[in-house]
């Protein structure tokens, strides 16, 4: 079983110790790891299911605008770009012509020059002009204010740009509302920060020329939808100070960026999408983990095996980043890797973790040190995903399949130098997604990234930020705000009470601050900070509010850059953890309970014997307890209960109420088995829902109520899919509509999944989900009553 | 258009309550102060005593409420405020706000939609006093509705031209913000942006935040003018009965909140005559608490006037205190003494410190120490001090002094016997 990973040993290579030459022409190690994966894809039953080659392009580069500054030229030619990336020249001209440009080329495709030229020339010219730039983290305002410094500074310019963000001290603020030139924030400080304070920003707002979104890409779903009714309180408050700034925007790959540009601004956009970058020749590596046990459908951890895969590259010095798809993988990955490489010390240290809870000044040291190659290994969250300047590395392995195809391609493009090789390799976990991906390369190859969708126009969101609209300027008769009949939402605010019609206008009659209690997403900005207190005390992380109570528990093993903590105390009310630093064999993993209570169906229909509704409801999630995890082996060693405080989440769900009577129809099976099949249904359609609605099958939860027997004595469970986000982000109207889809699609998955009785890749594995659940699930899926039989296959057919 | 359905609203309705509480069922607000039964006109000309006034902007509405010299607010007369020489204002503000005739000064005070601040917070009435030669008159602007605010605004400048200096409580951070946001708006240029503002919070808090619980207008007016309310209307309920004046246009229930707005305006006025004095002549001022003189005495200090301070303190000191109080008293004092190189004075402040138990008395010790050490030249005095500092709370630099002594004491003895030792009783 060997064959995964036969490689032999790497010959000494003196790139371990040498700083190494990233315009070297070929890299011949590299060349070699790629001819064994051929190897060993040529054989039968191989991990490996697909190797996609991309060859090598050349750089079209053409001159710098005549009418770019003297000092501007002078300083890029410093740094060594004398001539521009055609892309580049193109968005420099359109926004010369007056046009909104949405720019859409790979990572390192020079996408920041693509805005701070034209910027950087007009502030020049004008000391007065003023330009917004969002970054949807702080983390990227931070090191684009840093690069931005760079130019400025070695222009000797005294263009003045600063961060403006929860962490910017109330003294600076000031100061910056009165001077700044340029300023770096994000949506939710331009929403409940910026925007209903604008008499403080006039001189700011009056002189906007320029907008920048950089990550458009990531202003989908809801979070997008918040966004274009803030771009719309922003454009009434640019109206009233008499600017109308052009916009910038930049986007990963996906499928309709002009489509998304323009639905965020209600602005009619220029799309650049011919990149003029060079790039190495590329491989994109498809790794399915060897099947150990094919009765229960288990295979090699793909943990591990992305940990082996990182070896590969790692043992020959080439630079490698690891994406994982949350924080307790990153911190398993570099520990096991650290261990690994230990007994060469240098190569151990070399070897790093990031993600969101490291303190901003290591990450900081994390990213200077890729860029120049100190660092051999970084193994990180979708953190690393984003435009953070790391540089180009050789290698990129995903322990995981990212969710969506645009997210997988950003991640892969983190690999590749301009001028040598790099290669990709994606280790599908047996989460059904990612089989059903790396099983049928083709899908992911030929199907275009995801459609970025929002809904400006949903009541409830463009209610909300009506009402911030008219706290921060009047509506006047006739204004139209969105799609709606405006005039008909502005009585209907009247009669609630909270505004007031007088003369020609509408204002805000209530004492609350409307944008206070609108978050644009579920990132709460309410972090715990974790304080070592082995010797004196010294603030070590800080970690989201959400995953601290997953993380940071009593007795919680903390990971942080591989090593562990143990969890003293959490103080829940002063948001901190109190961590000791231990040795130990084993790491902890947080057990959470979700139960739903439905709060309002919005619509219900029957489907076969099932009812099918759409509506909101009311998550409450509870931490109940740890399982206490070996390394390597995952083999449970212990428990703990825990008493955490409950969390509430409104959310909407698309759920299926499953009657009694059709239950007990399937006279032949135990209820724990129409149960299993119940929760087997569950994990199928979570898997077709996410396909459906090309979502991250993360943003979907999946519950099922009803599991003990009512006062009655019947059974009559409810299984949801609902939204993963607070106030929800409209997944589950369109399920709804495709029930009936959903559920052919859920039978053609069970009826093609080779396995016997269950595997990851449909029901969940037979040990989890019971021997029944497969041909159970199948059942239900197919709405017709079956007889149990021994052979599943038989079933299979029948109920096809 | 997309249309809105009847469910909609009915969502977006739950939603909105959800989101606002209670806050716009008026029936779900707080049980409310008794008022006057409606009379037959409801307008606020005969409710509230006052007038419509046409400007080139539209209308608004004025009130004036008089207040003669002879009169009393609490137990302060009116006629008090005519006797304020202009050159007061220059001691509290560090010389910032130059003399000035009390005729143009403006007491300012606001009241508003509500405190969360914003662009969607709006002053609906301003109040602004200004001492006449027979007495306080306070003119009320008051926009009856959102379209008045304008003209109101317009009205509220032009008579602020004849104004130098501006007086508010909390007016720095709260009204002269919001006035600045509502100009703005309405596309007016700030009055406020030419006077000197004196806010009398800051005053007020360093003479008596170490005595009474709070600082705010209402208690002061309460402890330090003996003024006692009656009927007045919370100012949390305020906007909420602006914005059922806005529906129901019934005036008489705006009655109260003309009446405590005038109110927290003249006692504006008063305080300013009683805090401005204590800092231009801090040496006469009329504060009898021994919190209050600290209060001072501690302002004075950090203003770097060593030696008023240093008075201060002593008359702090004679009157009544609270024990902690006393103790912080008499160490700052002995500090500000060592800076002025008063060291008879320090002395004797730090020989009351050292004689008891508290939160000083280690510090004073060492204190003590050094002055045996370095002004008197008695090391072995030095040396009992230090150790029964040391005794008390040892350190480090307690030990080093100790043992520095005890070898200046050693040489000594070879040199020449010890002379009188002074009589210092530390115990």
């Amino acid at each position: 079983m060997n064959l995964a990973l036969d490689f032999g040993e790497p010959k000494p290579d003196k790139t371990l110790t040498v700083a190494k030459n990233p315009l070297a022409p070929t890299d011949s190690s590299l060349e070699r790891v790629v001819e064994t994966f051929e190897a060993m894809k040529s054989q039968p039953h191989s991990p490996i299911t697909a190797i996609r080659h991309e060859p090598a392009r050349e750089a079209e580069l053409v001159e710098m605008p005549d009418n770019v500054d003297a000092r501007l030229t002078a300083t890029l030619k410093q740094r060594g770009v004398s001539k521009l990336y055609s892309h580049q020249r193109e968005a420099f001209d359109q926004i010369a012509d007056g046009k909104n440009i949405v720019v859409v080329t790979p990572t390192a495709s020079g996408k920041s020059l693509c805005y701070n030229l034209p910027v950087l020339n007009s502030l020049l010219n004008d000391p007065d002009a003023c330009a917004l730039y969002l970054f949807p983290t702080k983390a990227l305002s931070e090191d684009q204010l840093a690069s931005f410094h760079g130019m400025v500074e070695s222009m000797g310019s005294d263009i003045r740009a600063f961060t403006y963000d929860g962490d910017t001290p109330s003294d600076a603020r000031r100061a910056i509302r009165r001077r700044a030139n340029v300023v770096l924030t994000n949506p939710d400080m331009l929403h409940a920060g910026v925007l209903p304070h604008h008499t403080k920003w006039a001189r700011f707002f009056e002189k906007l020329q320029y907008i920048v979104v950089d990550e458009l890409h990531t202003y989908r779903g809801v979070f997008g939808s918040h966004l274009a009714n803030v771009f719309r309180r922003l454009k009434r408050i640019c109206n009233f100070y008499g600017s109308d700034p052009q916009f910038i925007c930049c986007s990963a790959t996906i499928a309709n960026p002009k489509e998304l540009a323009e639905a965020l601004t209600s602005k009619s956009f220029v799309q650049i999408d011919r990149n003029g970058a060079p790039s190495g020749e590329k491989y994109f590596v498809f790794y399915n983990p060897p099947v150990v046990n094919r009765q229960l459908g288990i295979r090699r951890s793909y943990i591990n095996e992305a940990r082996r895969m990182a070896q590969v590259f790692l043992d020959r010095g080439l630079q490698t980043l690891v994406f994982t798809n949350n924080r307790l993988a990153t911190e398993i990955l570099v520990r096991y890797l650290k261990d690994h490489y230990e007994r060469s010390t240098d190569r151990a240290e070399r070897i790093r973790g990031y993600r969101g809870g490291y303190l901003p000044r290591e990450r900081r040291e994390i990213e200077r040190q890729l860029r120049e190659g100190e660092t051999l290994g970084v193994v990180s969250t979708s953190a690393l995903e984003l435009g953070i300047d790391i540089g180009s590395l050789d290698a990129c392995v995903m322990a995981g399949y990212p969710g969506s195809i645009a997210s997988t391609w950003q991640r892969a493009g983190r690999a590749g130098r301009r001028q040598s090789t790099s290669v990709t390799v994606m280790v599908a976990s047996s989460a059904p997604i990612d089989q059903y991906i790396v099983e049928r390369p083709d899908y992911f190859f030929e199907a275009p990234a995801e459609r970025a969708c929002i809904n400006a126009d949903n009541l409830e969101i463009l209610v909300d930020h009506l009402k911030c609209a008219i706290f921060e300027l009047p509506f006047h008769d006739g204004e139209q705000y969105g799609t709606h009949d405006t005039a008909k939402l502005l009585s209907f605010l009247k009669d609630v009470g909270v505004v007031h019609h007088s003369g020609d206008s509408w204002h805000w009659t209530s004492e609350s601050y409307p944008a206070d209690a609108i978050a644009l997403r579920s990132i709460s900005s309410d972090n715990f900070v974790v304080i070592d207190i082995s010797n004196e005390a010294n603030v070590i992380g800080e970690v989201a509010f959400t995953s601290a109570l997953t993380t940071l528990h009593e007795k919680a093993i903390y990971l942080h850059e591989g090593r562990q903590y143990h969890v003293e105390k959490f103080d829940y009310a002063e948001r901190k953890a109190y961590v000791k630093s231990v040795e130990c064999d084993y790491y902890t993993d947080a057990i959470d309970y979700t139960q739903v209570k439905i709060l309002e169906s919005f619509d219900d229909r029957t489907l076969g014997p099932l009812i099918a509704n759409h509506g909101e409801v009311r998550l409450n999630r509870q931490i109940i307890g740890f399982k206490k995890l070996k390394f390597y082996t995952n083999e449970n060693v212990g428990a703990g209960n825990l008493q955490m405080p409950e969390q509430e989440v409104h959310t909407t769900a698309f759920w299926l109420h499953f009657p009694s009577s059709y239950l007990e129809s399937f006279a032949d099976y135990s209820p724990t088995e129409r149960q299993n099949g119940v929760v087997g249904l569950g994990n199928v359609l979570r898997t077709v829902g996410s396909l459906l609605l090309m979502c991250d099958p993360r943003d979907l939860g999946v519950t099922v109520t009803g599991d003990t027997p009512d006062e009655r004595g019947l059974f009559e469970p409810d299984l949801f899919l609902y939204d993963n986000y607070p106030g929800g982000i409209g997944q589950s109207e369109p399920l709804y509509r495709v029930r009936e889809q959903l559920f052919d699609k859920a039978c053609a998955l069970i009826e093609a999944c080779p396995c016997e009785a269950g595997c990851p890749g449909c029901v969940g594995p037979p040990g989890e989900a019971g021997d029944k659940a497969k041909v159970m699930a199948l059942a239900l899926a197919a709405g017709k009553v079956v007889e149990a039989t021994d052979d599943p296959r038989a079933t299979v057919q029948e109920a096809g | 258009m997309t249309p809105i359905t009847a469910a909609d609203i009915d969502r977006l309705r739950r939603r909105i309550e959800r989101i606002e509480g209670g806050r716009m069922e008026p029936s779900r607000a707080p049980e409310r102060p008794v008022v006057e039964e409606a009379s037959d006109d409801s307008s606020a000309e005969q409710c509230l005593n006052g007038h419509v006034i046409e400007n080139d902007l539209g209308s608004y509405f004025l009130a004036e409420r008089f207040y003669p010299n002879h009169d009393l607010h609490g137990s302060f007369e009116i006629s008090r405020l005519g006797e304020m020489p202009g050159h007061w204002l220059e001691g509290i503000s560090k010389g910032e706000i130059p003399a000035s005739d009390p005729a143009r000064w403006a007491f300012l005070d606001t009241e508003t939609t509500g405190l969360a601040g914003g662009t969607g917070t709006c002053a609906f009435l301003v109040g602004v006093g200004a001492i006449e030669p027979d007495g306080f008159r306070v003119r009320l602007f008051f926009m009856r509705d959102y379209d008045e605010e304008g003209p109101m605004l317009r009205a509220l400048s032009e008579f602020l031209a004849n104004y130098d200096v501006l007086v508010t409580y909390n007016g720095k951070s709260y009204d002269a913000p919001l006035m600045e946001t509502r100009y703005r708006l309405r596309r007016q240029p700030n009055p406020l942006d030419r006077m000197h503002h004196l806010d009398l919070l800051h005053g007020s808090r360093s003479l008596w935040k170490l005595r009474l619980e709070s600082c705010r207008l209402m208690n002061l007016e309460s402890e330090i003018l003996g003024m006692e309310r009656h009927g007045d209307i919370p100012g949390e309920l305020i906007p909420h009965y602006y914005f059922e004046y806005l529906r129901t246009k019934q005036a008489f229930k705006l009655v109260p909140m003309f009446h405590h707005n005038a109110m927290d305006i003249v006692s504006l006025a008063c305080l300013t005559e009683i805090v401005l004095p204590t800092f231009a002549t801090p040496e006469q001022a009329a504060l009898h608490h021994g919190a209050d003189l600290l209060g001072l005495a501690r302002w004075l200090r950090r203003t770097g006037d060593h030696d008023a301070a240093a008075s201060i303190y002593r008359k702090a000191l004679a009157a009544n205190m609270a024990d902690a109080e006393l103790f912080a008293a008499l160490w700052e004092a002995a500090l500000i003494e060592r800076k002025r190189g008063n060291h008879e004075a320090k002395r004797d402040l730090l020989l009351d410190l050292s004689s008891s138990r508290n939160p000083f008395q280690a510090r004073a010790l060492e204190e003590l120490a050094k002055h045996c050490e370095h002004r008197e030249k008695r090391f072995s005095q030095a040396l009992e001090l230090a150790r029964q500092a040391s005794s008390l709370e040892p350190s480090a630099q307690l030990d080093r002094r100790m043992a520095r002594l005890q070898r200046r004491i050693d040489r000594m003895d070879v040199a020449k016997p010890s002379l009188a030792v002074l009589n210092m009783t530390t115990a």
